[in-house]
């Protein structure tokens, strides 16, 4: 497993509040192998941005990781001091947000912004600084970098900002850059640059992706495996054919269902009944099952298991069960 | 069409070139500003120079404010206390500031216990009448004027506090921040360097406000003997001697109240003038 980049294994996070603790994400594993663009796909609230967040180590507060484990480069992140921790922040796993425009600090030059992680993890300065920034303006395929090196955020576009925001992602070469819905604030054309800028990067650079998106089109255009995640728990995953042309999990169906087609096809969209979960009253059983068009009555009570397809491709849902074990 | 029209830094200057008054106490503080450096080099006399034939002469042509009772030119020591106060309201306002921001910024930031306690200590604080305070606190530590610019800015840093605490709540929510500790940014290179910059607006108002207050109370302090200590002038001190004469010498305490008048009123023209240019919500 030498090229396994990322694995987490049995992560579970949980909120402390006052009225109890709501676990947001339970006991999901997830892998990343180098140069690969893994996507959790999932609606609001199903725990992405917490579980990338995890990955950081940056869960906001009264949020905890309850149990579990997270190795990136075969060492246990959860387990080192906060020091370290601040060294691979930035340097070894970057994060790019959705909204472009939030994350960049408005009384800041784009220079500084970039400059900070240029000073921070690679320590240069003066001139080979500025050289440096250049460089990765270039890179992320901005033509005019000498005007936007000295540009406020307010001056520049949002496609530019997203362009800015992951340069600074990219500055001290990481191994693993996160995406955390890196499209959704951007209008559609801009939204397929960034796409393709993502690829190419990651071609270049051999650069390991973690996308969370809840855009099935994005997965379909960079992704190379996915993992469907529901009210914190994976439904799904599989490499992107086995997903989309072969999906196992009602879910997942729902999901490839309910993406609008283009042309002259006239049909109703798909929509999945209902909401996801309030984490407050999770349904027994599996969580899908109140909407599920295929639910039985063991879907109310027991929590499905892994069901193995191919040496990739799983789904956790009692259709693929043989009923008798599950009696047992 | 010039870019800096569109500029947050341009905009906040085309609201107070549109205000007449902050313009005004502007140019007051200007040119009182420029009165204090260049003091000695205004006027003949020394401050402190004293000619018994001249005693309390009423303002003329050769002593424009007049002299006082031991035949010092007044208009010579109001100069010499203007360095004084002036230079006292910078300083009282630079440790005050300094307190404040730190204070606050550690309470908005961390939140939680932190938070508590030390607002908590603000509430005591503030609930301290501030002039007793001062009071006690130079009785203790004995007049001077080292001692007053440090009393001053030991007890009026809590409003600043408080305001930089309530924009580090807001501010330390926005994503820019968390990008910046995804970047590998330290709590201390995330409060100064990327949060304060943008909690800065209160602080310009509160400094201007925060020097007008301190040269009000240095001159308070002065008036009653715990300021700056004779022969040196201040303001206040002027004013207090004058009190004894205010029936045959007049100019001895109308000059110097005067200026302590227009001072202040001066700075709080230019505060108020840069609160409304600087708040977001205020819209022509």
């Amino acid at each position: 497993m030498i090229d396994t980049l990322l694995k987490i294994s049995k992560l579970s996070i949980e909120f402390l509040l006052p009225e109890g603790s709501l676990k947001a994400v339970d006991g999901i594993n997830l892998s990343v192998r180098k140069k690969e663009t893994v996507c959790i796909v999932g609606e609001s609230g199903s725990g992405k941005t917490v579980t990338a967040l995890a990955i950081m180590r940056l869960i906001p507060k009264p949020g905890i990781i309850s149990s579990g484990e997270i190795f990136f480069n075969g060492e246990n992140i959860l387990k080192i001091p906060e020091n370290k921790m601040m060294q691979l922040r930035g340097a070894s796993i970057s994060m790019v947000f959705q909204e472009p425009f939030n994350s960049l600090n408005p009384v800041f030059r784009v220079s500084d912004q970039i400059g900070e992680s240029v000073e921070l993890h690679i320590g240069l300065k003066g001139l080979a600084k500025e050289q440096k920034i250049l460089e990765v303006l270039k890179l992320v395929g901005i033509q005019d970098e000498k005007r936007v090196y000295n540009s406020y955020p307010h001056e520049l576009s949002g496609g530019m900002r997203q362009r800015v925001m992951i340069a600074m992602g990219l500055v001290s070469n990481p191994s693993l850059l996160i995406a955390d819905e890196p499209t959704t604030a951007l209008d559609v054309t801009i939204q397929s640059q960034i796409l393709d800028l993502l690829a190419e990067l990651k071609e270049k650079l051999s650069l390991s992706v973690l996308l969370i998106t809840h855009d099935l089109g994005v997965v379909n255009e960079i992704g190379d495996s996915v993992y469907v995640m529901y009210a914190g728990k994976i439904m799904e995953k599989g490499n992107k054919s086995e997903i989309f042309n072969n999906p196992k999990h009602p879910y997942t169906e729902g999901l490839l269902k309910s993406v609008p087609d283009l042309g002259p096809v006239k049909r109703r969209l798909y929509t999945i009944e209902g909401n996801i979960p309030n984490l407050k009253e999770l349904p027994n059983g599996c969580r899908f099952h109140p909407r599920c068009p295929y639910a039985m009555e063991i879907c109310k009570k027991q929590t499905p298991v892994e069901t193995k397809f191919s040496s990739q491709h799983s789904a956790w849902c009692f259709r693929y069960q043989g009923g008798e074990e599950q009696n047992g | 069409m010039n870019k800096r029209k569109f500029s947050p830094r341009g905009k906040v200057w085309g609201k107070i070139k549109n205000n007449r008054l902050a313009l005004l106490g502007a140019s007051v503080i200007l040119v009182l500003s420029l009165m204090a450096i260049l003091g000695p080099m205004l006027t003949p006399f020394g401050p402190e120079e004293q000619s018994i034939s001249e005693r309390l002469l009423a303002p003329h042509s050769k002593h424009i404010c007049g002299t006082d009772e031991l035949g010092r030119d007044v208009f010579s020591r109001m100069l010499s206390g203007a360095r004084v106060s002036l230079s006292v309201g910078f300083i009282a306002v630079i440790i005050s500031s300094c307190i404040g921001i730190i204070i606050g910024a550690a309470a908005g930031y961390y939140g939680g216990r932190i938070d508590s306690v030390l607002m908590r200590f603000v509430d005591i604080m503030l609930s301290i009448p501030t002039l007793f305070l001062i009071l006690i606190l130079s009785v203790y530590l004995g007049p001077s004027i080292i001692n007053v610019m440090v009393i001053i800015g030991l007890t009026g840093w809590m409003d600043l506090s408080r305001l930089i605490r309530a924009e580090f709540l807001s501010l330390k929510k926005r994503e820019y921040v968390l990008a910046a500790r995804v970047c590998g940014a330290s709590d201390a290179r995330i409060i100064f360097k990327h949060i304060l910059p943008n909690a800065l607006a209160p602080v310009f108002v509160s400094v201007i406000f925060g020097v007008g207050g301190a040269i009000l109370a240095e001159s308070g302090l002065s008036f009653l003997g715990l300021g700056v200590q004779p022969p040196d002038a201040s303001w206040g001190s002027i004013l207090a001697s004058g009190k004894d004469y205010i029936e045959r010498a007049w100019w001895m305490t109308v000059y110097p109240g005067l200026a302590i008048f227009i001072t202040i009123m001066a700075y709080n023209l230019l505060g108020e003038g840069l609160r409304d240019a600087l708040d977001p919500r205020l819209v022509e």
